[in-house]
């Protein structure tokens, strides 16, 4: 309690010492000194709890010495009683006057300094706690004042307080960055005439108009994205929370809103990569399928050119063989007839033609040679599948190559025939091309969707009347591009269809007629990969006709 | 070119590990009996033993076999009897294949072979070597795999082929510079490994289809045109000499007015001379002897070619080209380019531009003057236009060095 102990000031080292004994006995530490200016440096040095000062002393009066307690801001709170011989009022007045708290005359008693002593330590003990409870709220309410600005200030979202009229009453600094308006602005202005898209404002009005009267509404307590309007007249995406309160008994409102701009923004671009993934997914499940049937396909080609090229060998021996054969028996037939002319050679003659009808010598020798061309042509055809079926399965290496698109388009006409030759005619129309450079394998992939689809538009549109429709296609140099006519007479594409046509799933066939993705991996083929164009032209129950354009060059890296 | 046999009987060995295609071929070709001596061998071991007992002039086998494949019992072949001519028949029609046998076949039939096909690239191979009578100079001819390109070129080859940057066109733009690759390359292109539809022999055309890596892994493979000897013995000879083919098919193909003529007669003029390039890098004697002859009798070199060696630079690049199976045009070309009247050229063609060519070149350039042979000139009307390509074609020609590539 005084911790800084008591100091007493006296040119006299008997009251002094007698003082000290008194303070002393009570507990308290005296710190004497014998002139106020070591006073003053003592009390500088480690400020006392209190002062005993001595009225009168040689070189610096008891009241000089009180005067520059008082005048210090270090000192001036500690209080001084001043200890006197004089009996003088306006001595005592004077020391009140000049800051001290209290007075003892000498001679003094004991108890009486004690008594004084102790009241004053105890009045400054209070005085202590009281400034320091003071001091307590005060910061305790700067606190409360700064967290509120704080919160308010440093969120994100806008903050905007409504009056039950749905005037703005409060608008912060996140309110002023997110829509544009300064505070001083907007305050008392109608919220949703200044913030809401005009053709969303009547139904907020009407709302407002029933949340005012009743605290209720279908917004409240959830949060909600709306469209909003910045002061630029920017229509932006925005979360807004509605939290109800009562104030000066009527219902307001807080609202709390959220740009949520770049969140949508974020939202829209995953969403694309997600679908961009999936896709790639697909042609990526797509290629390696093709990739394992052309493996395929170069091993059975090559299982199947070496019995073709041998029974092709035959066919062509026995043919010539038979020939011969054949050349030989009608001189043998000649002989014979001539032979049979004596009697005695008839049964040789007659057992001839026995064996002549037996084994239907006619027919054999105006069929077998039809026979042989037939086996030729059939093992032609083998030849030209096989070789189709390679050409078709072309294996891509990552480069483009240079590829006669003509031969690419016959070799997939080849291997797509059954899907057209009982429905539609093929007419070809090409023109010299240049070697184009490209991903040939991939191209033949959409030259197949392309004539398939074809066969089955033109197959939807015959059906089982037997007749048939015609597939055309057409080739042609046009500028520094190649261009690719596959026409059909087939049903045509509807209206509501085109627009979806090379959506990937997108298909008007059947379960199990087609995946959807033909079209969509076709376009991907052609425009991404090769730097190309795929077009259409449809007239419903007329035809279609896709146009293909590659570049001559290849896709410019 | 003329009737067949009425010589002696070609021998044509045919390898296959399937029996059942040796059949097939001894029946189809029965009917060549009169023409052809033929052989069948069950596989490489089998073909070799045949061999080392009667050689043959034309072998013909399958590529993938068990035990020695096609290209390992070719290039035994072609090491033990490189003047037999060396045919792929495979079914396994493969560009992988197709490289493994460039270096040691001559050319390649794609299983299964149309009827006729095979007979016809036999029976050329048989005229072919009628050509050159001399065995020892169609053995010479018949190892080389590919002709030794000038180093400077050959290595801006490699730089261009291994920039990502370089087009197609730049390639050929420096393959059009060198007959031995212009050659090489025409040889892959027109085998059966590509069945094309028709024959290529525009060299723009051949990189288009093989694409610059294939271009790559056959310019670059092996030693085949790498081998920088010939040059660092006979550099100005084999320097001159390309000089003189571009500056042959630069006129050549401005002689004629169609398109597609100028095309030919440019790359048929580019080869015209490869004879006489294979000579210098193989048989140097041969240009040496030639040279002394046609100088101390005052012939041509053709002429003097033909006294000292009995066969001139003409027909071995013919020989070369056809049993590569370049098209006819290219090889009939080479082969009568000193000699035009030897063909009935309806018209002044490919032929008659490559010879006036040559002649010119060789004025304009090296300032000798080989007299043009005198009824040819009057048949195609020559001498009246004689003095206009000269002034044409002269100050093309003397810039011409300037602009090749030399590094």
């Amino acid at each position: 309690m005084s911790a800084g102990g008591i100091l007493i000031v006296d040119d006299s080292v008997e009251i002094l010492r007698a003082l000290a004994t008194i303070i002393k006995r009570a507990g308290l530490v005296p710190r004497p000194v014998t002139s106020g200016k070591l006073a003053i440096e003592a009390a500088i040095a480690e400020p006392p709890s209190l002062v005993l000062l001595d009225m009168q002393m040689p070189d610096m009066s008891g009241l000089s010495v009180c005067r520059c307690f008082k005048q210090d801001t270090r000192l001036q709170s500690i209080p001084i009683i001043f200890v006197s011989g004089q009996h003088r009022p306006d001595e005592k007045v004077e020391a009140f006057l000049a800051g001290a708290v209290d007075y003892v005359t000498k001679p003094f008693h004991e108890e009486e300094v004690l008594a004084r002593i102790s009241t004053h330590l105890r009045i400054q003990e209070l005085q202590r706690q009281l400034e320091l409870q003071n001091e307590r709220l005060a910061v305790d309410r700067r606190w409360a004042n700064e967290r509120a600005t704080l919160v308010s200030s440093s969120t994100r979202d806008a903050l905007i307080i409504l009056d039950n009229s749905g005037n703005i009453s409060d608008w912060n600094s996140a309110a002023e960055d997110t829509f544009g308006w300064a505070r001083a602005e907007v305050l008392g202005k109608q919220l949703h005439s200044l913030l809401a898209p005009e053709r969303f404002q009547a139904a907020h009005l009407a709302a407002w108009s029933r949340f005012r009267a009743t605290g209720q509404g279908e917004a409240i307590g959830k949060t909600l994205e709306l469209a909003a309007l910045r002061k630029s007249g920017e229509e932006f995406p925005i979360e807004l929370s509605i939290i109800p309160t009562i104030l000066n008994d009527c219902w307001c409102a807080v609202g709390v809103v959220r740009d949520i701009t770049e969140r949508k923004r974020a939202e829209a671009k995953l969403q694309h990569e997600v679908t961009e993934r999936h896709k790639m997914e697909l042609e990526l499940r797509h290629a390696q399928k093709l990739e394992v049937v052309g493996q395929l396909a170069a091993g059975i080609a090559h299982e199947i050119n070496t019995p073709t090229q041998f029974l092709g060998d035959n066919i062509q021996f026995l043919k010539e063989a038979f020939d011969g054969l054949v050349r030989l028996s009608k001189e043998c037939h000649a002989a014979v007839v001539q032979l049979g002319q004596a009697a005695e050679n008839q049964p040789i003659f007659d057992g001839l033609r026995m064996i002549e009808h037996e084994i239907d010598l006619g027919y054999i020798t105006e069929n077998a040679p039809i026979a042989f061309e037939r086996c030729i042509d059939g093992v032609s055809r083998i030849a030209l599948i096989v070789r189709s079926m390679k050409e078709f399965a072309h294996n891509d290496q990552r480069e483009q190559g240079a590829a006669d698109i003509n031969r690419a388009l016959k070799a997939t006409l080849v291997i797509a025939r059954n899907e057209y030759k009982y429905v539609a005619d093929v007419a070809t129309e090409f023109a010299e091309l240049p070697p184009v450079v490209c991903h040939l394998g991939d191209l033949n992939q959409v030259f197949l969707n392309l004539i398939v689809n074809a066969a089955h538009a033109v197959g939807d549109k015959v059906g089982r009347s037997g007749d048939k429709g015609e597939i055309r296609i057409k080739t042609a140099i046009s500028g520094d591009q190649v261009r690719i006519d596959i026409s059909d007479s087939g049903t045509g594409i509807s209206d509501s269809a085109r627009q979806h046509l090379f959506e990937p799933f997108f298909t008007t066939k059947e379960i199990g007629r087609g995946t959807g993705q033909g079209l969509a991996i076709s376009r991907a083929i052609v425009c991404e990969r090769h730097g190309g164009s795929i077009t259409f032209e449809s007239q419903l129950g007329i035809g279609t006709t896709f146009t293909l354009l590659i570049p001559v060059q290849g896709k410019n890296p | 070119m003329t009737d067949i046999g009425s010589g002696t009987k070609k021998r044509v060995l045919f390898v296959d590990d399937e029996q059942g295609i040796l059949d097939g071929l001894r029946n189809r070709l029965r009917r060549k009996r009169d023409q052809w001596d033929m052989s069948f061998a069950l596989g490489g071991k089998d073909a070799l033993e045949q061999l080392s007992q009667q050689p043959c002039d034309v072998i013909v086998t399958d590529m993938r076999m068990p035990g020695m494949d096609g290209a390992t019992l070719l290039m035994q072949v072609q090491s033990l009897y490189p003047d037999i001519v060396r045919i792929v028949l495979s079914g396994h029609a493969e560009f992988e294949a197709a490289l493994r046998a460039i270096p040691v076949a001559h050319q390649f039939l794609a299983k299964p072979c149309d009827p006729g096909i095979l007979e016809n690239v036999v029976d050329r191979a048989c005229q072919l070597q009628r050509l050159v009578n001399d065995a020892t100079v169609r053995a010479i001819v018949g190892k080389v795999s590919g002709l030794p390109v000038m180093p400077q070129l050959y290595s801006k080859l490699r730089r261009m082929l291994t920039d990502e940057k370089c087009s197609m066109q730049d390639v050929a733009n420096v393959i059009k510079q060198d007959a031995g690759m212009c050659a090489k390359i025409l040889q892959l292109v027109n085998s059966a490994f590509f069945r094309l539809s028709r024959q290529l022999s525009r060299i723009d055309d051949a990189i288009g289809y093989l694409g610059l890596e294939a271009v790559h892994r056959v310019v670059l493979a092996g030693e085949l045109f790498s081998d920088e000897s010939p040059y660092k013995a006979a550099g100005g000879l084999l320097t001159s000499l390309r000089t003189h083919s571009i500056a042959t098919a630069t006129i050549a193909s401005q002689l004629l007015s169609n398109k597609k003529q100028q095309e030919d007669a440019f790359i048929a003029a580019l080869l015209h001379d490869i004879g006489k390039l294979l000579l210098a890098v193989y048989i140097p004697d041969h240009l040496k002897l030639a040279t002394e002859h046609a100088k101390s009798t005052g012939v041509s070199f053709h002429a003097g070619e033909l006294a000292t060696a009995g066969v001139s630079h003409a027909e071995v690049g013919a020989y070369l080209l056809g049993i590569w199976g370049l098209p006819y045009f290219i090889v009939e070309a080479v082969a009568n380019h000193h000699e035009p009247t030897r063909v009935e050229e309806p018209e002044f063609g490919v032929l008659g531009a490559v010879y006036v060519g040559d002649v010119l070149a060789h004025e304009l350039i090296d300032g000798t003057s080989e007299p043009l042979d005198p009824a040819y000139a009057e048949r195609v009307g020559l001498a009246l236009r004689w003095p206009e390509w000269k002034k044409r074609f002269g100050p093309l020609v003397a810039d011409l060095g300037a602009r090749l590539v030399s590094g």
